[in-house]
């Protein structure tokens, strides 16, 4: 298999220095984003699919080079919070670095392209970017695209709705074009930790106790992005009435990937902690629209013995998409 | 290749200064809701509750004046930075 992984993200092109110097401000863009875009400080990154560590312009010139061997199918893989596209990057059976678009192209032709964001901003605000950066993509690309596959690791996965349902609402023709979306360690129902550190934070600050209030307020730092996630937010909370739960993109088929951090998914502590992160998708007691209550259970797969960040680059995973994206 | 532009290296000297100046702020705060604690305690005693308050005053001065300093220098810190990061960009 040697050979199929030009396209890989960064990690193999790019000194290593340079990798951890973006892996910390995905960091920090992740946990103190939204603050960093208000005071415009230079380390808010801008939404962008990237090439090579290089933002990828959209113009049809600089498509042409990036994707010399173009096709009309396309893929696009959005990473998690605190994240950016060298988390897709692992290792293939041969030894070599491979990516779920990587393999893609190779497998099955799909021409993949990875999104770069500041993940500290609001979900609904990267969901609008996202929506709009994928309209410009299809007018600047040097074919007529056919299929779009969308592929969303943890809260990369509530970008990708948000995005669809922007899409919808705006009339965006790339939205007619996605076949397949799959959702990788995604917290469609928010994640526990986040809803941990927001009852934390209630409860510091009901303690009359100045080091509470200050251990309240640095943990209230947080960013928006990371506030999204306690509840799964796709779009902007109304006032008081919380998120508005939207519908999921009916032209399109829905896959959930899990992680359970036993070999066996109904283990207690696979039952409490899912992933580490992110708990597992269940039917019973499922809230409506939920996906675990809409998605049918040939669309959810759990993995034992992975945790949150493996769901990103595990040929196992990988397998599963193949193999859905084949089906037809 | 670098690791930094130089526009995130102003960043990330930008968000230094900020963090130290809300540590700066949050320090005193702290600080200054301990500190009336036990004045607090001891004003509740009437004979005493004059003498008391103005140590307080006293030394509540005393902690706006350290903190004040500290803002200068991260002030003063900031401006040193932001010179030398111009300096580096500056065209030959």
């Amino acid at each position: 298999m040697k050979g199929l992984y030009a396209d890989v993200p960064y990690r193999t092109f790019a000194a290593q220095r340079s990798h951890w110097a973006a892996a910390g401000i995905s960091i920090l863009n992740g946990v103190f984003g939204d603050y960093l875009q208000q005071r415009q400080n230079g380390l808010a990154l801008r939404m962008a699919f990237m090439h090579r560590a290089r933002a990828l312009p959209m113009t049809r010139t600089q498509l042409q080079q990036a994707h010399p061997a173009a096709t009309a199918k396309l893929c696009v893989l959005v990473h998690g919070l605190c994240c950016n596209e060298s988390s897709w990057s692992g290792k293939a059976p041969d030894g070599s670095v491979m990516t779920y678009g990587s393999c893609l192209q190779a497998d099955l032709g799909y021409t993949p392209f990875y999104l770069r964001y500041n993940s500290g901003l609001p979900i609904a605000q990267n969901g609008a970017a996202l929506a709009a950066l994928l309209a410009e993509l299809l007018v600047a690309y040097p074919l007529a695209v056919e299929e779009i596959v969308l592929i969303g690791h943890s809260m990369g996965g509530l970008v990708l709705r948000s995005a669809c349902e922007a899409a919808g609402r705006q009339r965006l023709s790339w939205v007619q074009r996605v076949t397949r979306v799959f959702y990788l360690g995604t917290p469609h129902e928010g994640a526990p930790l986040k809803r941990l550190t927001h009852t934390a934070v209630a409860a510091l600050r009901t303690i009359p106790n100045p080091i509470a209030a200050l251990v309240g307020e640095a943990l209230d730092l947080r960013s928006r992005g990371i506030k999204d996630l306690r509840r799964g937010d796709v779009l902007a909370p109304s006032a008081a009435s919380g998120p508005t739960p939207i519908a999921w993109l009916a032209s399109a088929q829905h896959y959930l990937i899990a992680g359970s951090l036993t070999e066996n998914p109904q283990h207690i502590a696979s039952l409490l902690l899912g992933d580490a992160l992110v708990r597992l998708p269940r039917k019973k007691g499922a809230r409506a629209g939920s996906a675990a209550a809409v998605l049918p259970q040939q669309n959810i797969k759990v993995f034992g013995r992975m945790h949150h960040m493996q769901l990103a680059h595990d040929m196992a995973v990988y397998e599963q998409i193949r193999n859905w994206c084949a089906a037809g | 290749m670098s690791s930094f532009s130089i526009e995130q290296i102003r960043g990330l000297k930008d968000l230094v200064v900020d963090g130290v100046a809300a540590g700066i702020d949050a320090s005193e705060r702290l600080q200054q809701a301990i500190t009336r604690q036990p004045y607090a305690l001891l004003a509740q005693v009437e004979p005493i509750e004059a003498p008391v308050r103005m140590i307080e005053q006293c030394q509540l001065a005393v902690t706006t004046l350290v903190y004040a300093s500290l803002r200068g220098a991260n002030r003063a810190g900031a401006t040193l930075a932001g010179k030398i990061i111009d300096r580096v960009d500056a065209p030959d």
